[in-house]
């Protein structure tokens, strides 16, 4: 097939502002596209290669390369290309002028080669070997590539050619609409056309079936092993009674966890990774895999969880931001050493050849729960119960906050509530901290209590129970638990200093819900940042003061220096961290009223 | 397909496929009677090249019952390889359907295997451009010429005639003139009437590699058409190249 016609109906689509329209000339394009190569131009519509599962690089050229080719395509200086583009700010017409004035009488017109000849096949090898170069002569391969193709392409294919390249192509098409298009030109309804995209996340692959087998292929597509799944995506909700009331009354409540949404997908002894935007990245986890392999007990499955960055010594969760590093850094068994996680699974969608979605939610979770091997700790089931009131929703809700899960997820147990792939519904509810204050401030804290760590930090005091002082009461109200933030120096010197205040039981002046290993007696002041304060059952401090059983708390609390000239009663007031506390909160609601 | 190629002249022969290694990421040499030819347009369609290295460029050459065959070189890989030919060094390729073997023999013998390639040959391009200008120099000066304009610009004009070859460049800042001629002694040989033409120096600068290679170097020129560079190989063998000329 012509890839003349290809960008001309990329020209035509680009003119249509209604979304009517666009369908429909969309559904042309796909009635007069060759069923052989229907799977390449839908992914050039999606602006890709090949669906992101697969795992292939994208095309990687930047806009400095890109200039250079077409200046070479087009027998042009580069500082013309330049200047053209500051005129247009769209390299795509850059190539688009450059072309139809006229360009250089190149060597095609000597060795027999013809402009608009090109193919879709043609097109889609050429951009895949510029996205598949590697090595070091890889940066002249991609542009010689690309600059072969803007010499062979007419004015309008170069355009649009050009345009794929820099990740513009600015046809307003989503992914519904080529759904839509689907369905017009070879038959099938939209719901059943988007039921199998839902399950197998391969709009290209679907086109095809479609229009090779019609609306019998489509019904017949099946979730499969190493094709990602859409993924079910939760409402929000604010108010927990509207929530309970949307569950009927009764619900299964999972710790929302602040980390990344993964679907995991195991045949035999291969296992892949998807991102939420089903994105292969597998090769960012080499130690989920491993523990997939171990503790995942089928041949075949697919369930998805939530990879948490912890604390490698206490094994707390820690912020997404850590995950984040551990994607910056380039070697990957360090990231594991430096960034390690746990992943904690929430459902499961495929389970040795049988199709888990269509099962309701505690089925799932049953069969999930059986499949998991016991006595080890990296993989888990995600926190959870059911709960039949409100008030246990809550609780449970400041409960996964103060552990450092951002919320909690409201699952309707309803014989109905099948895992809806790919959809946005009231079978799921997010419940998210709303009750957060960003710190500005350090705060000074006293020790009132340590507890030993785990793995390199095994057998030494690593983490320290730190409170505020209340001057009414005159007692110190533990806040939170500070494991982070010290040197290996600080760390060992900290061993003895703690002993020296080391007491058999709670200070009487402490008041504390939390447990720790050794008490200390209050007279060790240290300055403390967190992310935020956050409201907590599990600590004292101004408890019940802004909500009926809740204290506040410090989240990830980073410990910055000892404060020798401070004693226990200079350290930072329980009325002080409410203050803080409201004083943010304002602010944050102000500043949302602001933005809105 | 089997063949056995032989050479003396092993940092000639490495800097040919370097050469072709710099404008084709694989190239395939059709191996005949005459010799070892390619003939092949590059990805960008900038340049087309033409080299022929005769039977006689070779100690030895000897193709299976004399049927001509195509021997696919992936740059990259024989790059490597022959990157550490050394002077006095002798090169022995061996192909049969499963493998290639080269041998370097020298000081030491050294043995690379690699899995023989057969690509798709779809036909071969022909050009058919008559040149008006022809000039005949020294590859070394050829190579200066290059040297000089390739820190200054990334275009250059060329404009022969008169018995000499003028080359100019120019960039926002400065302008730079050369003339090679019959009186200064720089060209061999000139003759014909005008030729003109402006092109890549991204192009032109690939081709130093050449310069033990070839002692003589043609170049040809016409109206604004491919610029014709001809390499003198030994044994009567040529590296020719087609430049395509800069749009204004």
């Amino acid at each position: 097939m012509k890839f003349r016609v290809v960008a001309e109906y990329f020209d035509k689509l680009e003119e249509i502002s209604s979304r009517l329209q666009l369908s429909a000339t969309l559904a042309d394009l796909f009635r007069v596209t060759e069923k052989t190569v229907l799977d390449k131009v839908v992914y050039l519509i999606q602006g890709k290669l090949w669906p992101d599962f697969s795992g292939l690089p994208e095309i990687g050229l930047g806009e400095k390369l890109l200039i250079k080719a077409i200046a070479l395509g087009t027998g042009r200086e580069e500082k013309e290309v330049e200047i053209t583009l500051r005129k247009t700010g769209d390299l795509g017409e850059v190539a688009y002028s450059l072309k139809g004035e006229g360009e250089s009488s190149g060597l095609l017109a000597y060795v027999g080669g013809v402009e608009g000849e090109l193919t879709v096949e043609e097109v889609h090898e050429k951009l895949s070997k510029v996205a598949l170069a590697t090595g070091s002569g890889s940066r002249d391969v991609k542009i010689r590539t690309m600059a072969g193709l803007i010499k062979r392409a007419t004015a309008l294919e170069a355009k649009y050619i050009v345009r794929f390249v820099d990740g513009k192509l600015r046809l307003g098409i989503g992914d519904a609409t080529v759904l839509d298009a689907l369905s017009q030109a070879f038959g099938g309804s939209k719901t059943e056309v988007e039921r199998a995209y839902n399950i197998r996340a391969d709009l290209g692959q679907i086109a095809k079936l479609l229009a090779e087998g019609g609306p019998e292929a489509i019904s017949s597509v099946k979730v499969t092993v190493g094709v990602p799944v859409r993924v079910m995506l939760a409402e929000r909700l604010a108010d927990t009674e509207e929530i309970m009331e949307k569950m009927g009354g009764k619900a299964l409540v999972d710790y929302k966890y602040d980390g990344e949404r993964a679907q995991i997908h195991r045949k035999g002894e291969k296992v892949t990774i998807f991102s939420r935007r089903m994105e292969n990245i597998t090769s960012q986890y080499p130690d989920v895999v491993l523990w997939t392999k171990d503790y995942v007990e089928a041949e075949e499955v697919i369930c998805e969880g939530e990879i948490v960055a912890v604390d490698p010594e206490t094994g707390e969760m820690r912020p997404f931001q850590e995950l984040m590093h551990r994607k910056r850094k380039n070697d990957v068994q360090e990231a594991i050493a430096q960034y390690p996680v746990n992943l904690f699974l929430f459902d499961l969608l495929y389970l040795n050849g049988q199709e888990y979605i269509t099962k309701g939610q505690l089925e799932r979770r049953r069969k999930l729960e059986e499949i998991l091997k016991k006595g080890q700790d990296k993989i888990r089931i995600a926190e959870s119960i059911i709960v039949e009131e409100k008030g246990k929703l809550e609780e449970f809700f400041f409960k996964a906050i103060s552990e450092g899960a951002e919320g909690v997820m409201v699952k309707s147990i309803a014989p109905e509530a099948i895992y809806q792939a790919g959809a946005r519904g009231w079978l799921w509810i997010k419940l998210k901290r709303d009750y957060k204050s960003e710190m500005a401030d350090t705060v000074d804290l006293v020790v009132v209590g340590a507890i030993y760590g785990r793995g390199k930090r095994g057998g030494k005091l690593s983490s320290l129970v730190l409170a505020a002082y209340d001057e009414s009461s005159d007692t110190f109200q533990t806040v939170c638990r500070v494991a982070s933030g010290f040197s290996d120096q600080e760390l060992e010197e900290m061993q003895n200093l703690i002993r020296k205040y080391t007491i058999p039981h709670r200070h009487p002046r402490v008041n504390s819900n939390a447990e720790a290993d050794v008490w200390v007696e209050p007279a060790l002041v240290m300055e403390v940042r967190g992310a935020e304060l956050t409201l907590s059952p599990m600590h004292t401090c101004c408890l019940g003061a802004y909500r009926e059983g809740m204290g506040i708390s410090i989240r990830f609390p980073r410990f910055i220096r000892w404060r020798e000239d401070k004693s226990p009663e200079d350290a930072t007031t329980t009325t002080e961290i409410l203050e803080m506390y409201r004083n943010r909160l304002k602010k944050i609601e102000s500043e949302t009223e602001e933005t809105v | 397909m089997r063949m056995k190629l032989k050479v003396v002249d092993t940092v000639a022969f490495r800097q040919i496929v370097e050469t072709v290694g710099e404008f084709m990421d694989e190239a395939n040499f059709l191996l005949d009677n005459e010799g070892m030819k390619l003939r092949g347009v590059e990805e960008s369609r900038v340049a087309l090249l033409d080299v022929f290295l005769p039977k006689a460029f070779f100690q030895s050459y000897e193709l299976d019952g004399g049927e001509s065959d195509y021997l696919t070189l992936k740059s990259e890989e024989i790059g490597n390889i022959l990157k550490k030919v050394k002077k006095g060094d002798i090169i022995t390729i061996n192909v049969d359907e499963k493998l290639m073997k080269i041998e370097l023999d020298g000081e030491f013998l050294r043995t690379y295997e690699i899995p023989s390639l057969k690509s798709k040959v779809s036909g071969t391009p022909t050009i058919n451009v008559q040149y008006p200008f022809k000039a005949r120099m020294l590859t070394q000066s050829f190579n200066e010429l290059i040297d000089q304009f390739n820190v200054i610009t990334d275009v250059i004009e060329l404009k022969g005639g008169e018995g000499k070859l003028t080359v100019k460049g120019e960039t926002e800042m400065m302008n730079m003139e050369m003339e090679l001629s019959l009186e200064n002694g720089l060209l061999l040989e000139c003759e014909g009437s005008e030729g003109m033409g402006r092109y890549g120096m991204e192009y032109l600068s690939k081709l130093v590699k050449v310069s033990n290679a070839s002692d003589v170097v043609n170049i040809m020129l016409g109206g604004n058409v491919p610029l014709k560079i001809d390499y003198e190989l030994a044994g009567g063998g040529h590296l020719d190249i087609y430049l395509a000329p800069r749009a204004d």
